[in-house]
Formats: C-alpha cells, sequence, structure tokens
C-alpha cells in the first residue's frame, strides 16, 4: 500500500489504484485478455458501465486508456477489472511480458459509456476486430437486462477465423435465447463455412431480423462511419446508434487535450457519441484510411 | 470589485514593497533590451510603458514540466506535491489576464495547477496604447483588463492611478501597504472612458480579423474554408511549437515516464498539437495525417466560438506572440488575414 496518509487529498485521488495481474489468457497471437484484481477496494471501478474506459498505468511505462471487456454488472466478480488488450505500442509490449502477479495501476472509470437505457429496445451491437472486447461488457449487461423475448443481433467481423477474439463468449451468445449472432469473416481460411466479406454486408440483414431500434458499434476507424451509415440506410435513427469512438489519451480527464474532436473531449465528453452528435463533428473521421487496429 | 483612486505612482511603488514582504514579487523589466519577467522585490522604477513580454506568466501555473508522482525501488508511489513560493506579478497586461482567465477555468481543481495558481496574485496594468502586433481588442481581451486580476492598474496622465481589486485579497494588498485610496469621481470615471476611447483608437484598423473569424465560426462547422485553404497553410508549418509554447492560453501536455536508478517520475511535459505525433495512435490510426489538418485544428481551437471560455472570450487572447515567432508568417494575425483575404 502506498503511505498516503501525509498527502492532500486531492493528490492522493490522482494516484492510479494498485492492482495485480489475477488471471490472463490469450485471445490471439497479439490480443490477450486480463483480469486484475485491485489491492483495495474501489467502488467507482465495481460500478463503471460499458463502453467506459480507464487508464492502465506501468511504472517507467506510462498510461494508457483501455475500454472494460468485462464489468461487475456484467456479473464479473467485484474488485476486479477485466481488459482485453492488443498488443500494439510499447506500453502493452511491457504489459504483454507481465507476469500473474505482477503489479499495475489503474485510474477510472472515465467518460460517457453506452446510454444504459435502451434494454426494452431490439439493438444490433456490430464489431469489428478488437472491437469486440469494448462491446462486450455491454452485450453482457444489454443480455442481463433487457425484458424475456427482446430480441439482439450481433454482427462480429474478424479479418480471419483465427483472428476472433472471446471465443467463450462468442459460444455463450450463441446459446442464449433471441440472440442472433452473425460471425463475419473478411479472409476465410479453409474450413470456414460462414458469412465472409464485411460487417456492412450485413448489417441490413441483422437489423430486418429483428427489427432493430437502436444500435451500438466498435471497431477500426474505418468500419466505424460505414457500418453507422448502413445502419441508418437501414432504417435505425442516428440518435439511435452509438458509436465508441477511440482516441490518443494522455490524461483521461480533459485536461492534456490529445483526444479532442473538433470542440468534444473523447475521454470525458464521450468515448460514446451517438450518431447524431458525430454529424456536428466533422473531425471525428479524418484518417479513417489510416491502417485499422 | 471595486475601485479606488491612489495619489500617485509612488503609492504603486509602495504597494510594489509592501507585496514583497511576505512574496517574491516579478514583474516586466527589460534586461539587455528584451522585456523580460524578473525578480524585483519590488524595487527600481515599475516599467510603466515597457512591452509586453514575449515569454508570459503560464509556466509559473503550467510549468513545462510537472511531476506528478514518483517511484521508488520498494514500488512505493507517491503524488509530488509542489510547494510554491506566494508570488505577486505585478504589471500583467489585460490579455495575460484574460489568458490566465481561460487557464483557470480549463484547469479547474486540478490539485497541480490550483496549488501553483493559488499561490499567486496578479497586479493588471491597463495599456493605455496598442502594443505592436496585438489585437486584444479584436477578441474582447484588451486593451483594458476584463478579468482574473487581484488588483489592476489604470494611470492616469495626471500621475494618479485608479486601482480596481477583484477579490479580497487584492484588497487586502492595498490596505497591507499603507496605500490609500480615494473614491473614483464623476471626472475620474469620465478620464477613464476617454483613456479607453483613446486606446481603442490607437489599433490598426484590422478589418480582415473580423472577417477571418466570421469565416471561421461561419455554422456549419468548417463549411465556410474549403480543405485547400487549410492544406495551403500546411507546408508553412514547420511543427517549431514556437506558437503553442509562447500562446499564454495553450495547455496541452503529454505524459512521460523518466526513469532514475530503481525509482522513477511521471511528468506532464507541454506539448504541442502542430506536431505529427500528437493524436497519431498506436494502432496507426491518426486523426489529423496532413500539416494542414493540424494547422485548421489549432486555429480552430484558438478562434472558434465553439471553444469560448469565460465570459465568451475566445481562446485567442490576442497577444500576438504567435506572430513574433512562427517562421512561417501564420500566427494569428497571418492565419486571420489569408481567411480574411487580406493576402
Ligand atoms: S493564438 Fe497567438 S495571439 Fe492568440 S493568444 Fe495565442 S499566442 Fe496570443
Ligand atoms: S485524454 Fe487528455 S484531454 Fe482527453
Amino acid at each position: 500500500m502506498n503511505n498516503t496518509a501525509a498527502i492532500p487529498a486531492a493528490f492522493a485521488a490522482t494516484l492510479p489504484q494498485r492492482a495485480r495481474i489475477a488471471a490472463l489468457h490469450e485471445e490471439d497471437e497479439d490480443t490477450r485478455t486480463f483480469v486484475f484484481r485491485l489491492a483495495d477496494s474501489a467502488p467507482a471501478l465495481d460500478a463503471a458501465h460499458p463502453g467506459q474506459f480507464l487508464m492502465l498505468s506501468l511504472l517507467g511505462y506510462g498510461e494508457a486508456a483501455f475500454s472494460f471487456s468485462h464489468l461487475p454488472r456484467a456479473g464479473a466478480e467485484p474488485g476486479t477489472v477485466t481488459l482485453t488488450v492488443r498488443r500494439v505500442g510499447s506500453l502493452t509490449q511491457a504489459l504483454f511480458a507481465c507476469e500473474i502477479g505482477a503489479t499495475v495501476g489503474l485510474r477510472g472509470p472515465f467518460g460517457r459509456g453506452f446510454p444504459p437505457d435502451g434494454a426494452e429496445r431490439p439493438t444490433v451491437f456490430v464489431a469489428g476486430g478488437c472491437g469486440l472486447a469494448p462491446l462486450r461488457s455491454a452485450i453482457d449487461v444489454h443480455l442481463r437486462e433487457r425484458p424475456a423475448g427482446i430480441p439482439v443481433a450481433i454482427v462480429y467481423g474478424a479479418r480471419t477465423p483465427e483472428s476472433r477474439i472471446l471465443r467463450a463468449s462468442l459460444a455463450a451468445w450463441q446459446a442464449e435465447p433471441d440472440v442472433m449472432l452473425m460471425e463475419v469473416i473478411e479472409r476465410p481460411t479453409i474450413g470456414w463455412s460462414g458469412r465472409t466479406g464485411l460487417v456492412t454486408d450485413f448489417v441490413r440483414e441483422a437489423v430486418r431480423a429483428i427489427e432493430a431500434e437502436r444500435a451500438a458499434i466498435c471497431g477500426p476507424p474505418a468500419m466505424l462511419r460505414a457500418t453507422a451509415d448502413a445502419l441508418v440506410a437501414a432504417g435505425v435513427a442516428p440518435g439511435a446508434i452509438h458509436v465508441a469512438l477511440e482516441r490518443y489519451m494522455k490524461c483521461g480527464t480533459g485536461l492534456c487535450g490529445h483526444c479532442y474532436v473538433n470542440a468534444r473531449y473523447v475521454c470525458s465528453d464521450g468515448p460514446v457519441f451517438s450518431y447524431a452528435e458525430l454529424g456536428t463533428l466533422p473531425d471525428a473521421f479524418i484518417g479513417c484510411g489510416s491502417p485499422p487496429c | 470589485m471595486g475601485a479606488g483612486v491612489l495619489a500617485s505612482r509612488a503609492a504603486v511603488d509602495r504597494l510594489r514593497r509592501g507585496l514583497a514582504r511576505d512574496r517574491r514579487v516579478i514583474e516586466p523589466r527589460s534586461v539587455d533590451g528584451a522585456p523580460l519577467w524578473v525578480e524585483t522585490a519590488g524595487e527600481g522604477a515599475f516599467a510603466w510603458t515597457l512591452a509586453p513580454p514575449l515569454v508570459g506568466v503560464k509556466g509559473w501555473f503550467f510549468p513545462p514540466r510537472e511531476p506528478v508522482l514518483a517511484w521508488d525501488g520498494t514500488g512505493a508511489v507517491l503524488p509530488t506535491v509542489p510547494s510554491p513560493d506566494r508570488i505577486a506579478f505585478v504589471g500583467l497586461r489585460a490579455c495575460d489576464l484574460a489568458a490566465i482567465a481561460h487557464l483557470d477555468a480549463h484547469f479547474g481543481a486540478d490539485p497541480w495547477y490550483r496549488t501553483r495558481r493559488d499561490a499567486a496574485l496578479l497586479v493588471g496594468v491597463d495599456c493605455l496604447q496598442a502594443c505592436a502586433g496585438g489585437f486584444c481588442i479584436e477578441v474582447d481581451a484588451g486593451p483594458f483588463a476584463r478579468a482574473a486580476f487581484d488588483l489592476n492598474l489604470t494611470p492616469l496622465p495626471d500621475g494618479r492611478v485608479v486601482a480596481a481589486w477583484g477579490s479580497a485579497v487584492g484588497r487586502a494588498a492595498l490596505a497591507d501597504a499603507g496605500v490609500t485610496t480615494k473614491a473614483v469621481d464623476e471626472g475620474t470615471t469620465l478620464l477613464l472612458g476617454e483613456l479607453a476611447t483613446t486606446a481603442a483608437a490607437s489599433f490598426p484598423v484590422r478589418s480582415y480579423v473580423a472577417r477571418g473569424l466570421a469565416r471561421l465560426n461561419a455554422a456549419p462547422a468548417g463549411a465556410a474554408i474549403a480543405d485547400e485553404e487549410w492544406q495551403a497553410l500546411g507546408p508553412r508549418c514547420l511543427a517549431c511549437t514556437g506558437c503553442t509554447s509562447l500562446c499564454p492560453t495553450c495547455t496541452c501536455f503529454t505524459v512521460v515516464d523518466e526513469l532514475d536508478g530503481a525509482g522513477g517520475a511521471r511528468a506532464r511535459v507541454w506539448d504541442s498539437c502542430l506536431l505529427e505525433g500528437f493524436q497519431r495512435e498506436a494502432s496507426g490510426h491518426h486523426p489529423a495525417p496532413r500539416p494542414g489538418d493540424r494547422v485548421r485544428r489549432f486555429w480552430y481551437h484558438k478562434l472558434s466560438r465553439d471553444f469560448a471560455g469565460p465570459g465568451g472570450r475566445l481562446g485567442c487572447v490576442g497577444c500576438g506572440r504567435c506572430d513574433v515567432t512562427c517562421p512561417g508568417t501564420i500566427g494569428a494575425l497571418g492565419v486571420l488575414a489569408a481567411l480574411g483575404g487580406e493576402r
């Protein structure tokens, strides 16, 4: 424990909370799910919403933002934090080198997640690649909170069958009543007999099948707008399409300036925005041609 | 809020020495011909007419490097708590005060900023004449102070000085220094109005500023300015970060971990949105891939009503520093001239 007794409360409150890696699960070569156990109780983290994020700190490597892939609200054990992390930079590289028991720091939760209402409305979830991780907690919370018989569609796009992450969740959703899971593979390999193409090719079918009234999207930047447009074309109102944006973040609290999109901060005004709001933020989709995650 | 009249400029010297009794007094002075903020202990003549220093006071409240936590070999992690000296800035111009109001609003309750800011007393001095390159009047930030001061001084031509106080601390500073004030009578109020009119008239006519601001703020966002215009300005930005360093309202920072033996420190370090990597993500996604995108983003942040701060004021306070430093001549006036059709 840190000795923070003599530290003014306003400063002590800024410290990352100490946590240890309690479990690890390889999703694919470069994606791993980490379960962290907090050293002290953290009611704010226990109460986090799907789509919110936290800052993970590794001393010597800095901090980076991650969305929750599982949450106490979705059935995870209180006092734990679950993140599904893709190895893309120096901090994630260092995190992948950590073993069970290693200490990290966690700060959060931050931001505005997916709207908590709407469990009674048929909803389509569209995820691309590692975008399934933040959406997983949204889907699980939705499934727990929806009234019986309200249908859900999940459209998940992955590059290859092998690169699909969170397979246990995929299997669990498949087994749920009134859940339509559509896995879409961009580059099928031998043995894949399911859907092939891009998620956008299947959005209309999903919306029709469940008469969807709302949607949530998470994925690489290039996919977000195309998917939102496809949802609108299929009849979902822009205000009912919730898009999780990603930006480089250094503070998480609206101070460092790194995450701004037009006059909004992704960290504190988002990261989830409705597509109607994004219509007023022309910078949201600049640079979407650059490599996806 | 209130105001009184000091009998002479000597009363201001008394105030400065009074402040120096329990604060470090920092004032503009000419050093080798360049105006700088220097520690004076309130001694010597006050530089009433010196041009505002190119380097402002932002770094006192938002230092170029601010350690926020440190760890040692045992794994103990502690926040780094600053213990700033009590200081008084004497001679802040209206633009810099407006900028501090922006910083106050931006950083809010941030404990590092607040600790440093709470240790400072701000004494403004109104500009009776436009400074070279300043355009505070176009952005409602000057030439007379509007915001953030504890005390603000308006020197009158007859030697008297009007002192306005914006806080109890400012009021008390006058009393503690043994400076007495007289009520502001009607004649003095009229005189202040005349001085404000003369000061306003001393600014060059820059009609392109209003035109440029109008185009930049036309709805919907960004509609009135074609992408090509920004892309044409892009190559003129060398990403030197001179503007963002000098700009009194620029607040962007990055966070770096610095190793030191078995321990280390995490620090906020000034960053610049004009640097290529400012928003580049680890995945490779880049929301502002071209220099013109970054130039647009920066000027939108400074000049768009969407970013208006306290008092509805723009993020740009018209101090003119970026125009002085920019090697590509695309400081605020340079950009507004381009957008406003002046060049
Ligand atoms: S943008 Fe330029 S003129 Fe405006 S406040 Fe910043 S440095 Fe001063
Ligand atoms: S991450 Fe720092 S302002 Fe959003």
